[in-house]
């Protein structure tokens, strides 16, 4: 069985100007450790897609499984449970939680999920090793550069192994020597901790690292 | 420490000149109230207790038919071992016999009609009286001469009277006959009510007792109560557990109606100027939350899509509030506690016209603020909830955000 399978996927946003089909009927499945990136230009739907796999917005219309959960028919306090025990984010505007330290913002899901302090710490410093930042574990968001800040994200989203990280634009603000060093980053995580990655992104040196690439084209899968 | 505590506390560091505008709104709702409340409380407590405490009693007791007209002719028979009864009931602080009448009082070409009280200093509060001495003594009385009279302020002006200068008396006495005397002035009184010390003469009760002829008879008991503020209650249990024949209790609310409404009207001005404020306070509060929650909705989406529960948010905020509406509460205390304890040990004293209206009033111009906790507690509680109130508004919002951010 599929790590997560999605069937007919719709996403229709109603305005005063008529409705906008983001999402047109998506059919596809992802395996357990696959390094996937959805691609596509800006407005094509990869953000929306990846938001419904990630339970963040709710389909129209389709069933998207996460090991054989159907997440469209799960209530929101349900849903949120569910993201933080099987689903890991890196958002393109990194998104820390600018009161925490680098250590407390890689626990913050451990802490959220009931881990005792000695052995989040243990494994949020494990992290912050392998994405370099051991060093500035202490420092808040305001005191690390963009780069460092989405590594810190990528640390949070792996902290507590979850079944696969869902990452919008990683790249998207961050400069090339960042950008590479995030990707070799996340690329050892999948390799090392067997992690499902799957990617929205428009960066061409995200789409030559990725091991499978789904083009996305007004909101459907295009034929290769 | 938990995650939630953790969070609200630091959230309290990131926008701190809010945090501090925030904390002082409630800070100074807080000083006000205490200082607003303890003053006009302390002004009311202040005059119940020498009008009533000192001259009038708590609770009284008197032949059912002495009030309204202070009948000399219905006073009570003396009854020494029910007066020990009620001395030695728990609710009781104290309580003293009196006799009172009404005479014209002479000295040399100057005369006043007086109210004279017959006071028994043994089993009543001496220090009530020796702090209201403005001048003479309530000892080294000369047991052979004319009968130790002390006068109100007002009415030792108006007679031109000073301490040793001798009055003659003349008035009914007791059932027909004339009661008259010579009478020495043993001091002047200051008695913290303008009227009462325009007509009051103060005997001592068995000296009363000799000039009025009203020989082993109580024309009232005044019984002061532990718990002041609840003399109606202690006067109706007191009426059941000590009878007396002839006697009615009262309290000095049934006695002194227009006093106390006097006072809920103008404890009603009060409470009307501190609920403006507290309208005032409230609407500036809810504003820095409104800001709050905006700044931090984009924040809020984020956590819910991370997995945080809303009720974890919600959580955070209500702490986040409560911690700034406690620091404002504890800062407001400490201002308002230490200005009312200043104006405690140094009471304001009014001039001028304001202190002249007061005292047409009968009111002594004196703001004696009262140190009561309870007026604390109070205005303390209200304006946290109203804090917490305040704090509504971003739980609403944490509650309605997306776990999306468009």
């Amino acid at each position: 069985m599929a790590l997560i399978e999605l069937k007919n996927v719709f996403k229709v946003y109603e305005s005063q100007a008529g409705s906008v089909t983001a999402v047109g009927g998506v059919s596809t499945s992802f395996e357990e450790g696959e390094f996937t990136a959805i691609v596509g230009p800006s407005g094509c739907g990869k953000t929306t897609l990846l938001n419904a796999i990630g339970g963040l917005d709710q389909p129209t219309q389709g069933e998207i499984h996460i090991d054989g959960v159907n997440i469209v028919a799960l209530k929101d306090r349900n849903l949120i449970d569910f993201r933080l025990q099987h689903i890991g984010f890196v958002f393109q505007a990194y998104n820390l939680i600018p009161v925490l330290t680098a250590l407390e913002n890689t626990a913050f899901i451990l802490e959220l999920q009931g881990v005792g302090k000695k052995e989040r710490d243990a494994r949020a410093m494990e992290l912050l090793e392998a994405v370099g930042l051991a060093d500035r574990a202490h420092n808040r968001p305001n005191q690390l550069s963009g780069g460092q800040q989405q590594r810190v994200a990528v640390a949070r989203a792996l902290a507590s192994r979850p079944r696969f990280v869902l990452a919008d634009e990683p790249t998207a603000n961050l400069d090339s020597k960042s950008t590479e060093t995030l990707l070799d980053i996340m690329a050892q995580l999948n390799d090392k901790e067997k992690t499902t990655f799957i990617f929205s992104t428009h960066d061409q040196r995200v789409i030559d690292r990725a091991r499978r690439i789904i083009p996305l084209e007004d909101g459907k899968i295009k034929s290769v | 420490m938990s995650l939630t505590t953790r969070l609200a506390w630091r959230n309290l560091g990131r926008n701190r000149r809010r945090s501090a505008i925030t904390a002082a709104a409630v800070a100074f709702a807080l000083f006000f109230a205490i200082l607003i409340r303890s003053l006009q409380l302390g002004i009311y407590g202040h005059m119940i207790d020498t009008v009533v405490g000192g001259m009038a009693g708590y609770v009284q007791v008197a032949d059912s038919a002495y009030w309204p007209s202070q009948n000399l002719d219905v006073a009570l028979a003396e009854d020494p071992q029910w007066l020990e009864d009620v001395l030695a009931d728990p609710l009781v602080a104290s309580a003293a016999p009196r006799l009172a009448g009404f005479t014209l009082l002479s000295h040399q070409s100057e005369s006043a009609v007086a109210q004279w009280t017959g006071v028994d200093f043994d089993l009543e509060d001496a220090n009530f009286w020796s702090t209201r001495l403005i001048d003479g003594s309530l000892d080294g009385i000369d047991e052979s001469g004319p009968y130790p009279v002390w006068l109100g302020r007002y009415l030792a002006e108006s007679l031109d009277a000073h301490t040793g200068d001798t009055l003659i008396g003349m008035g009914q006495g007791y059932q027909g006959s004339i009661a008259s005397d010579l009478m020495i002035v043993a001091g002047t009184l200051r008695l913290g009510n303008p009227e009462l010390e325009k007509r009051v003469a103060v005997l001592r009760l068995a000296d009363a007792q000799a000039y009025s002829g009203a020989y082993g008879r109580w024309g009232t008991i005044m019984v002061t109560p532990k718990n002041t503020s609840a003399s109606i209650q202690v006067s109706q249990a007191l009426a059941q557990k000590h009878p007396l024949t002839y006697a009615s209790w009262s309290s000095w609310e049934d006695r002194m109606p227009e006093l106390k409404q006097a006072i809920q009207a103008d404890s009603a001005g009060g409470i009307i100027i501190l609920f403006i404020l507290y309208v005032v306070i409230s609407f500036g509060l809810l504003g820095t939350m409104i800001m709050l929650a905006n700044e931090r909705q984009r924040e809020f989406t984020m956590q819910i899509a991370l997995g945080v529960k809303r009720r974890v948010l919600a959580g955070m905020v209500f702490v986040e509030a409560l911690l700034m509406g406690l620091l404002g509460a504890t800062v407001g205390t400490l201002m308002g506690r230490g200005l009312i304890y200043y104006f405690h040990v140094r009471p304001l004293r009014l001039m001028g016209d304001v202190a002249s209206a007061m005292e047409q009033q009968g009111w002594e111009p004196v703001l004696p603020p009262t140190m009561d906790w309870s007026i604390t507690w109070t205005h303390g509680a209200i304006v946290l909830l109203l804090t917490l109130l305040a704090s509504i508004w971003p739980i609403m919002v944490v509650y309605k955000s997306p776990s999306i951010h468009r």
